[in-house]
């Protein structure tokens, strides 16, 4: 068996004296594209920022491509213990925001080859065409040269998409990445995203978007405060929910 | 022909505060370009989470911004003056220190720097974190985060408001000869305009000249600040160069 490209153990994760991730574990294989449903405040995005460590765990371990991300406790506050390998996390498993984030004085091209070039030491040339290959793939090359104010929601957020593919990361954390689109908008997010998940990419995606929940990903994880409640095959889960609380989630949502 | 030019009271206060002008813009050319980096470490120190380094740039800070720039010049010179016999004399180097081109702007920078230190550390506080933590997450070290992000956005929220700091600097050198004394004949605008007046009696006319003089120097970092604003807000235009229009509202 291949390693797993993501191994998260008992994440536990608290904001003062509230604890709102009570142990949290899972796995995504390569090709794996995992959603997180759940209620607001149920900890799925928090846990999303756990795995690559913007936000810090208190407790539980992390193994990317097999590679135990190592932690120390300093002045009672637990603490990456090499940033180096935490930068390297993060170019392994890249993310796309709620709200896009994309660097507003660079343009669109500028903003998917930023990093390439100045974290993995690219040439100029070199990342240019690699940048324009993932504008291609999102479909927003002819505005690779337009500053991101100048996009709809929908092209920003398909430029975010091809800001942390350029990277060429082993996985992808998607936060809620339609939850601040215009209805006519997500469409053209979901469908790039679609598309990702054909090409093979591992994803795991935060998402009230319960259709793309169903037909694209290949395992589902409901959480409930701050706890896995259900999890398992998408088309068995939301068709007969076990738990109560996914029921009634789900007669909610839709 | 020209002959009413030269005999023109105001062409000849011009003519004769061309040179003096010259040391104003002097100790603003002098102060502002060694301000401008110790104000970006010093607005980095105060952002710091580092206690010591964090306390030590805001008490600078505090310091320079809240007392005026008039009695900091007397501090500094009287403290230049009262370690003369023991330190600059013996070193050779007492000629430089006292003297005003090098105590003017040293003062200058001192002040420019606290006062220009609190409008990029406000600046700092409201890079947008989103796209800071988007740097991190594609996996920046905290160098550069800086260098991509918050170096760019830092510098174009402030620019307007330190804009408005270099002005202030400039037309602060007016002051620097009320304290400092005067060597070899090198007056500045005040100076010149005050021995104008001492020979007439015409304050309105030699002052205003050298008032002149401010504005017209004024409006020249007006218009390179402009051009450097409109370079960093480039984003707000769609790659559109803005063109430079010289377009002054008469009747507002």
């Amino acid at each position: 068996m291949t390693t797993p490209v993501l191994e998260i153990r008992d994440i536990r994760k608290r904001f003062g004296d509230l604890e709102v991730l009570h142990g949290l574990s899972m796995t995504a294989n390569s090709g794996d594209v995992i959603s997180l449903i759940g209620s607001s405040g149920s900890g799925k995005s928090t846990f999303l920022r756990c795995i690559n460590l913007l936000e810090m765990p208190e407790q539980g371990e992390l193994r990317v491509c097999g590679e135990q991300i190592q932690f120390a406790v300093r002045k009672n506050a637990r603490v990456a213990t090499d940033q180096k390998q935490v930068q390297k996390l993060r170019t392994r498993i890249g993310m796309v925001f709620q709200q896009f984030n994309l660097w507003s004085h660079l343009t669109i091209l500028q903003n998917v080859i930023e990093a390439p070039m100045r974290v993995q030491g690219l040439h100029k040339t070199e990342a240019r065409d690699l940048g324009m290959n993932f504008l291609d793939k999102v479909g927003i090359v002819d505005k690779a040269n337009m500053y991101p104010g100048f996009l709809s929601g929908g092209q920003q957020q398909r430029a975010a998409i091809a800001r942390a593919l350029a990277m060429r990361p082993e996985a992808i954390l998607f936060d809620e990445p339609t939850s601040a689109l215009d209805p006519e908008l997500v469409g053209e997010v979901l469908a790039v995203m679609r598309q990702l998940a054909e090409d093979g990419t591992t994803m795991i995606v935060v998402t009230h978007e319960m259709s793309f929940a169903r037909d694209v990903s290949s395992h589902a994880v409901f959480l409930h405060q701050g706890l896995i409640e259900e999890q398992g095959k998408p088309n068995e889960m939301f068709s007969s929910p076990s738990s109560e609380r996914l029921q009634q989630f789900l007669s909610k949502e839709s | 022909m020209f002959e009413w030019l030269s005999n023109n009271a105001v062409i000849q206060d011009i003519a004769i505060l061309a040179k003096p002008a010259m040391f104003n813009i002097y100790f603003a050319l002098a102060s502002i370009p060694l301000g401008f980096p110790i104000a970006v470490a010093l607005a980095l120190g105060k952002n710091s989470k580092n206690y010591f380094v964090s306390n030590i740039c805001r008490g600078y800070i505090y310091a320079f911004r809240g007392s005026p720039l008039f009695i900091q010049f007397f501090m500094f010179y009287s403290i230049a003056l009262s370690m003369n016999r023991a330190y600059w004399k013996p070193w050779g180097i007492d000629d430089i220190v006292l003297h005003p081109l090098f105590l003017g702007p040293l003062v200058l920078v001192f002040n420019t720097s606290a006062y220009a230190a609190e409008i990029f550390y406000g600046s700092l506080r409201t890079v947008s974190k989103g796209e800071t933590e988007a740097a991190k997450a594609v996996g920046m070290s905290q160098w550069q985060t800086f260098r991509s992000v918050t170096w760019p956005n830092m510098i174009r929220l402030a620019w307007p408001a330190y804009t408005n700091e270099v002005i202030f600097l400039f037309h602060s050198t007016a002051i620097v000869y009320f304290t400092l004394p005067v060597i070899n004949e090198q007056k500045d605008l005040m100076n010149m305009a005050g021995e104008l007046f001492e020979r007439d009696y015409n304050i309105f006319l030699h002052f205003s000249v050298a008032a002149l003089y401010f504005l017209a120097i004024s409006v020249v970092i007006f218009f390179i600040a402009g051009l450097i604003n409109s370079r960093l807000n480039r984003h707000l235009h769609n790659g559109n160069n803005v063109k430079i229009k010289f377009k002054p509202n008469y009747i507002r």
